[in-house]
């Protein structure tokens, strides 16, 4: 991931360093973007089904609401998620 | 004792118009120098009210070469105009000659805007009490003009009222320091608000509506070089018989509100970004509305101080 991360009190920050263009991430997609971190392997995105099972098991996140999969499609964005 | 600087209003007409002839004149700006020339007896006349409280700046820098010049050719006859050059390159059509003043300071705006960009240039207005320093952010017809001049006449620093210039290493704003443009009723509301109101003539049916520009005070003038460390951020809104209101915003709220609507936020890439989070991680963030002056200038006086203590990330 090429990515310039801010976290701004609950909420988060991230400017993509291949187009410049800025995410602003809500305190959940937040949260979200810090679980993944910790698992993503370098600058590669992280595969979807692994983090589908991350927030499901450890986060005990419904990944089938709308809210995630905005913030999700936020992450493929920024290319931490692959598909 | 320090010696009282020689003030535009101290000149006489004749030699301020010699100078201007010459282009021998600076105008000390704080974060920038522009330097101007001009052949036009009114725009003298308009700058040495709005400007008076400048001191006169003997320097061979300039970090613009401004020129307001008379129109050419036989429509120069038959409609009076003004033309705004930089670097001897006119960007704009001419103005009508009598609104040359107005034509000066959205041209010098335009030099700003495009080419500053050592500094990211926030679209807000700055302020400070003594060196804390307050970014108003607001769209065009939210009363963020007209709330900054009554800040100003009521004891802060005014730093500018169009651009937040700040500085990204050091995280300092500083002043860019220009007569405040008030529009359409602001311009009355102001004139009432205080008895040291100086204001340049009324240009009426500009593109932007009917224009005043109010001078700034010589305090502020005066400490044109001191930059402040901003202490607070709010986006003020002006409503109507509202009652006064201030919400906290979520701090990634109030980033995307600043930095999107900065002038040169895309260009500088992580520069601004980081220079701007840095502002929102230690300013707390607050929507204002308002619909009297005096209360909004007291919250803002009270929130400044509060801010002070607290932050925004502690």
């Amino acid at each position: 991931m090429q990515l310039l991360y801010r976290r701004l009190g609950e909420g988060a920050v991230a400017l993509d360093l291949r187009n410049w263009q800025t995410h602003v991430l809500t305190p959940a997609a937040a949260v979200i973007f810090e679980a993944l971190s910790e698992i993503a392997d370098g600058d590669r995105p992280l595969p979807l089904p692994q983090a589908l099972e991350l927030l499901r098991h450890d986060l005990e996140v419904d990944t089938d609401s709308p809210e995630i999969h905005q913030v999700l499609r936020s992450l493929q964005e920024m290319g931490m998620l692959g598909g | 004792m320090t010696a009282e600087p020689l003030r535009l209003h101290n000149l006489s007409p004749v030699t301020l118009r010699q100078r201007l002839a010459s282009s021998l004149l600076a105008l000390d700006y704080g974060a920038a120098v522009v330097r101007v020339g001009s052949d036009l007896t009114g725009f003298a006349t308009d700058l040495q009210r709005v400007y008076g409280a400048f001191s006169l700046v003997e320097t061979a820098f300039a970090d613009f070469h401004t020129q307001v010049r008379r129109g050419r050719g036989v429509r120069a006859y038959l409609r009076p105009q003004s033309r705004f050059l930089i670097d001897g390159i006119q960007p704009f059509d001419p103005f009508p000659r009598e609104q040359a003043l107005a034509h000066f300071e959205w041209g010098v705006n335009w030099c700003f805007a495009q080419r500053f960009n050592q500094h990211v240039l926030l679209h807000a207005g700055a302020l400070a009490l003594a060196d804390r320093g307050v970014i108003m952010a607001a769209p065009p017809g939210s009363g963020k003009s007209t709330l900054t001049a009554a800040m100003m006449l009521r004891g802060f620093r005014l730093l500018s009222d169009e651009f937040g210039v700040l500085c990204p290493r050091s995280g300092l704003l500083w002043p860019m320091l220009k007569p405040l443009a008030l529009k359409n009723r602001s311009i009355d509301v102001i004139r009432d608000y205080a008895d040291e109101v100086i204001l340049g003539p009324v240009y009426k049916g500009t593109r932007k509506g009917d224009v005043a520009h109010l001078a700034p005070g010589t305090s502020s003038v005066d400490a044109r070089r001191q930059p402040a460390r901003p202490q607070l951020v709010l986006f003020p809104s002006f409503r109507q018989g509202a009652a006064l209101s201030t919400r906290r915003l979520p701090a990634e709220q109030a980033f995307a509100h600043l930095a999107f609507n900065s002038f040169n936020y895309e260009l500088l890439g992580a520069t601004s970004f980081n220079a701007v989070a840095d502002v929102i991680e230690n300013c707390p963030a607050f929507t204002l509305e308002y619909s009297r002056l005096d209360d909004a200038v007291e919250s803002v006086r009270m929130l400044l101080a509060e801010s002070t203590v607290t932050g925004n990330a502690r």
